[in-house]
């Protein structure tokens, strides 16, 4: 009996040790341009599991006010939406992107400068946060 | 009808008319791939503006070169930063024609409250040589806007505000008339081979 349980607590580890998780990956903040206290930041996230997850928000260790937003072109018009949460379903992958989807960040904590780094984190709606470090860069690193 | 909504309407109707007239002549232009060329430039209403160094924008000040127009504002996080960035691209990839050949572009405010001389100067040295700003009061902002059928609108978030505007870039000739436009999503490799096309 004790046998079994051991083997049946290992598989379950092992499932947690390998189950997918969500990822966010290529961030990068968009260089803030001279004389602006704001500025964007872009990456992939990609959910492997097999649920959908929903983002309700995001932060970074450099700006205090930090947002989803959509860009949109629409008859011609440029206009950005509040996005106040983002569903990412089982197995797909969404791409933030100058010009679509972005993450807009105002009231810096420091100034960034083009090479330097700063956290990014998301939050999502089962309470988890996911971070990652994005590059500064005028524009997506190649 | 308050001021936004008519600088809307006036530009809709002038996209309306605009639209209408390439949808005629547009197809004449059929050797160009993202280009829309119009078979008669169109004249721009004197203005009175001025640049990011607070010299007047006066009549002729677009002759003599090409010139790519974009209408956008300096708080504008996503669209403005990577159009104008694409724009910086587009000159790199024109850099093999003749200097007076290359276009200058212009960034016009439809912030220009936020957007002073000064602001949009230190902004736009960012970008290197060959990008100018312009602002200006309201109403001349809006004249120009309306001529090359450009809509913008304020909207407000709380205490704070932003502005909806066209995407588009509005081309004018060395003779100061608006003779084309680049619709987006922007595509800098294909602009610049219309680019070529329509400067030769």
């Amino acid at each position: 009996m004790k046998k079994i349980l051991l083997v049946a607590v290992g598989i379950a580890l092992l499932n947690a040790c390998t189950r997918p998780a969500v990822l966010i990956e290529d961030a990068w903040i968009r260089t803030p341009l001279p004389g602006m206290n704001m500025t964007a930041a872009y990456f992939v996230i990609r959910n492997p599991t097999d649920s959908t997850v929903t983002v309700v928000g995001a932060s970074s260790d450099a700006y205090d006010d930090v947002t989803i937003h959509e860009s949109r072109v629409v008859n011609g018009v440029s206009e950005m939406i509040r996005m106040r949460s983002l569903s990412v379903a089982a197995g797909d992958t969404v791409r933030f992107k100058p010009g679509g989807l972005h993450i807009m960040m105002s009231e810096p904590v420091r100034q960034l400068a083009a090479g330097e780094q700063a956290r990014l984190m998301i939050e999502l709606s089962d309470g988890n946060k996911l971070s990652t470090t994005a590059m500064v860069s005028d524009q997506a690193p190649q | 009808m308050n001021r936004s909504t008519l600088i809307i309407a006036l530009a809709a109707v002038s996209a309306f008319v605009a639209g209408a007239y390439f949808a005629i002549r547009g197809q004449t232009a059929a050797e160009f791939s993202v280009a829309t060329v119009f078979e008669t430039p169109r004249s721009l209403p004197a203005v009175e503006l001025i640049d990011d160094r607070g010299m007047a924008v006066e009549p002729g000040r677009f002759t003599g070169r090409w010139d790519i127009l974009f209408f956008g504002f300096t708080h504008c996080p996503d669209i403005c930063p990577a159009t104008l960035f694409q724009l910086k691209g587009l000159r790199a990839q024109l850099q093999s024609l003749d200097k007076d050949s290359q276009p200058r572009i212009w960034l016009v405010s439809v912030d220009p409250a936020r957007d002073t001389p000064e602001t949009l100067n230190r902004y736009l040295a960012h970008f290197g040589e060959g990008f100018t700003g312009i602002t200006g009061n309201d109403d001349e902002i809006a004249r120009l806007a309306a001529s090359l059928g450009v809509a913008y609108q304020r909207i407000d978030e709380g205490e704070d505000y932003t502005m909806s505007h066209s995407a588009a870039l509005f081309v004018l000739d060395p003779q100061g008339h608006f003779v084309a436009l680049f619709s987006a999503p922007h595509e800098m490799t294909a602009i610049a081979d219309d680019y070529r096309l329509l400067s030769r």
